[in-house]
């Protein structure tokens, strides 16, 4: 028996000597820290298999674009390596040129079909990240390859896959008094206008279970409340006496809305149900009370904008306790609060003498610092569901556009949009 | 000569008339509660159906008689202006209501819009609750001084519509408004 205890131990030692190396060397980014390694280089090789070369350029485009809106992954260019199902990846040279990820394409055809098995490899532990094959019948499915392939990895990376399957919204200027809403993938695919009125959507955002698009309208006489049912392609809106503000309607992780309603110069934060009645005040008071933001983790903390003490700043309140506590402590103006899904982070907008710029304050440690630098204005922050990823507004070029960044502070990349009009208030959802 | 020109000026006078009468709004009814409203989109939003106009009859009708003098009307849609993040109406601004008061006073049939503007240093939520507060600034103003609630409008625009593009204190002041507009 001691010798059978003796074996095992003896063994069971070998193994985790042999195994330590490749725990301990591993691509990783440093999410939480910018002092962290925030970069890394990836390399695509070159595909491999006979199939229509048309298949194989658009899926390597399709990767490198989606490849330019991960902030935090380079292309390692002009560094391309030859590779086959036999191939034995020489993982040491690719790392001493700085080549940190590989992705690799096997394409093949059976006559009817095409499949391509793309496989991710992480060079520092000579590992495979993951390996999927895909049926390819068209450009959009080539596209729906890449972003799932992109899923994958950063589901590796930062433990979550989400961003390249949440769909963005947000509102575009169509002509002087006609802002509608559109919709995209990040990287730009599969863009739809979402609603064709008069008047102007501001501030839209979605329901938990996607079904639901609430927004405030304007038109050149009073603002409503609207609610558009996306399968039966009709908006439902709600007439105050004339002269109330609605702003920033937006739907709580329980599937009510709240709402900023201003009757007498005043507005308070109020909770309507999707049949856009009143049912009581979430935040009252005789300042300007508007934004107000919900995690999925906290349904019961509030996070909204305040004028309470003179000038906006940013404010959380626990509806359970009715406890009130204040976000943003420096600068004179901050609005435009958003939390993250997972209550950890709160991203708003503070106005500096150089310009609008985007602080994120960690629920954790309470320390705020700032996400964005300009040039121009930096506006509207929303999370997206993953809680990492942020898109925001920037005149950054001379005009307005999405952008995205982390809630790191990665550099921004602008998200490609429909022609150079007035682009507003992005807002995510994973339900497409 | 005369008496046909009269017969084709009644006759016009008359077709105006008609057309005048068919396209009138229907009077605004104003729900104290809310009543939500339903309406349809176009099935395909990206395919917008365009309608080639056609023309019956063209009509050159000459140009209506302003029955609110010029001076009146402009004296009217005259701009008031604030200060950064404020909503306080100066002297001064007062001076100019004082003005229009005496207008809507002269012309009681007249109502008027009060839209509230900001400049483009915040951001767009905040400045529609604080453009709301500069349009009742000039509201209350108004029915302190007399004049009946059922002849005003209010509307916040937030620093959408700038009067003035630029990113100087010259364009931040002139878009900081009040905006005045004669409504049916």
């Amino acid at each position: 028996m001691k010798k059978i205890v003796f074996f095992s131990v003896f063994f069971l030692s070998i193994l985790l000597v042999h195994s330590t190396p490749s725990f301990s060397k591993t691509v990783t980014i440093d999410i939480s820290s910018p002092t962290g390694k925030n970069t890394l280089s990836i390399s695509l090789a070159q595909p491999y298999g006979n199939v229509q070369p048309n298949y194989k350029e658009a899926l390597e485009q399709s990767m490198l674009k989606d490849i330019k809106y991960v902030p935090f992954l380079r292309r390692a260019s002009n560094y391309k390596i030859m590779y086959g199902p036999n191939t034995n990846i020489e993982f040491n040279k690719l790392e001493a040129v700085g080549i940190d990820l590989l992705f690799a394409f096997l394409w093949n055809s059976d006559g009817k079909n095409t499949f391509v098995e793309i496989r991710a490899f992480d060079v520092l532990s000579s590992s495979t990240i993951f390996k999927q094959t895909y049926q390819i019948r068209n450009q959009a499915s080539i596209q729906q390859a890449a972003d799932d392939a992109m899923s994958r990895l950063l589901q590796h990376l930062i433990g979550n896959g989400s961003l390249f399957k949440s769909r963005i919204f947000f509102v575009q200027k169509q002509a002087p008094f006609k802002y509608d809403l559109w919709s995209m993938f990040p990287n730009g695919s599969d863009l739809k206008q979402e609603t064709n009125i008069q008047g102007l959507i501001l501030s839209p955002n979605i329901s938990p279970d996607g079904k639901h698009i609430v927004f405030a309208h304007l038109d050149r006489r009073r603002h409503t409340l609207a609610i558009l049912d996306r399968s039966k392609r009709t908006i439902k809106r709600v007439v105050y006496p004339q002269g109330t503000s609605v702003i920033s309607p937006t739907f709580t992780p329980k599937g009510m809305i709240a709402v900023a309603l201003s009757f007498k110069g005043s507005p308070s934060i109020y909770e309507v149900d999707k049949n856009l009645v009143r049912r009581g005040k979430l935040i009252a008071g005789r300042s300007i009370n508007v934004s107000p933001s919900f995690s999925v983790k906290n349904p019961d903390s509030i996070v909204f904008t305040s004028s309470m003490l003179g000038g906006p700043q940013i404010f959380i309140k626990n509806m359970q306790t009715g406890k009130v506590d204040r976000i943003s402590t420096e600068g004179r103006y901050n609005t435009d609060a958003s939390i993250s899904d997972d209550g950890k982070y709160i991203a708003y907008v503070r106005m500096a003498k150089e310009g609008r710029r985007i602080y994120l304050y960690d629920t954790t440690t309470k320390r705020t610092r700032q996400i964005t630098f300009g040039p121009g204005d930096d506006d509207t922050p929303a999370f997206a569901p993953d809680s990492y990823f942020i898109a925001f507004v920037s005149t950054r070029n001379k005009k307005s556009q999405l952008f995205l960044t982390t809630r790191q502070g990665t550099p921004a990349i602008v998200m490609p949009g429909k022609g150079n009009q007035l682009v507003l208030d992005p807002t995510w959802s994973l339900i497409n | 000569m005369m008496k046909l020109k009269n017969i084709y000026l009644a006759f016009t006078m008359v077709f105006v008339f008609a057309v005048l009468a068919g396209c009138a709004d229907p009077d605004i009814v104003v729900t104290p509660e809310p009543a939500p409203q339903e309406e349809s989109l176009i099935e395909d939003p990206i395919a917008e159906e365009i309608v080639e106009p056609v023309i019956v009859e063209e009509i050159i009708i000459e140009e209506q008689q302003d029955y609110l003098a010029p001076d009146a009307q402009a004296i009217l849609e005259r701009r008031v202006y604030f200060g950064f993040d404020q909503y306080i109406l100066t002297e001064k601004e007062q001076e100019i209501l004082k003005e229009k008061i005496t207008v809507l006073e002269n012309n009681p049939s007249i109502r008027i819009q009060v839209a509230g503007y900001c400049d483009d240093r915040g951001t767009q939520e905040y400045n529609l609750a604080l453009g709301e507060r500069r349009a009742l600034a000039v509201y209350n103003y108004f029915i302190q001084n007399g004049i009946d609630a059922s002849r005003l409008e209010t509307i916040s625009y937030g620093k959408l519509f700038p009067a003035v593009e630029g990113q100087d204190s010259y364009a931040w002041a002139l878009n900081r408004r009040a905006q005045f507009e004669i409504i049916q």
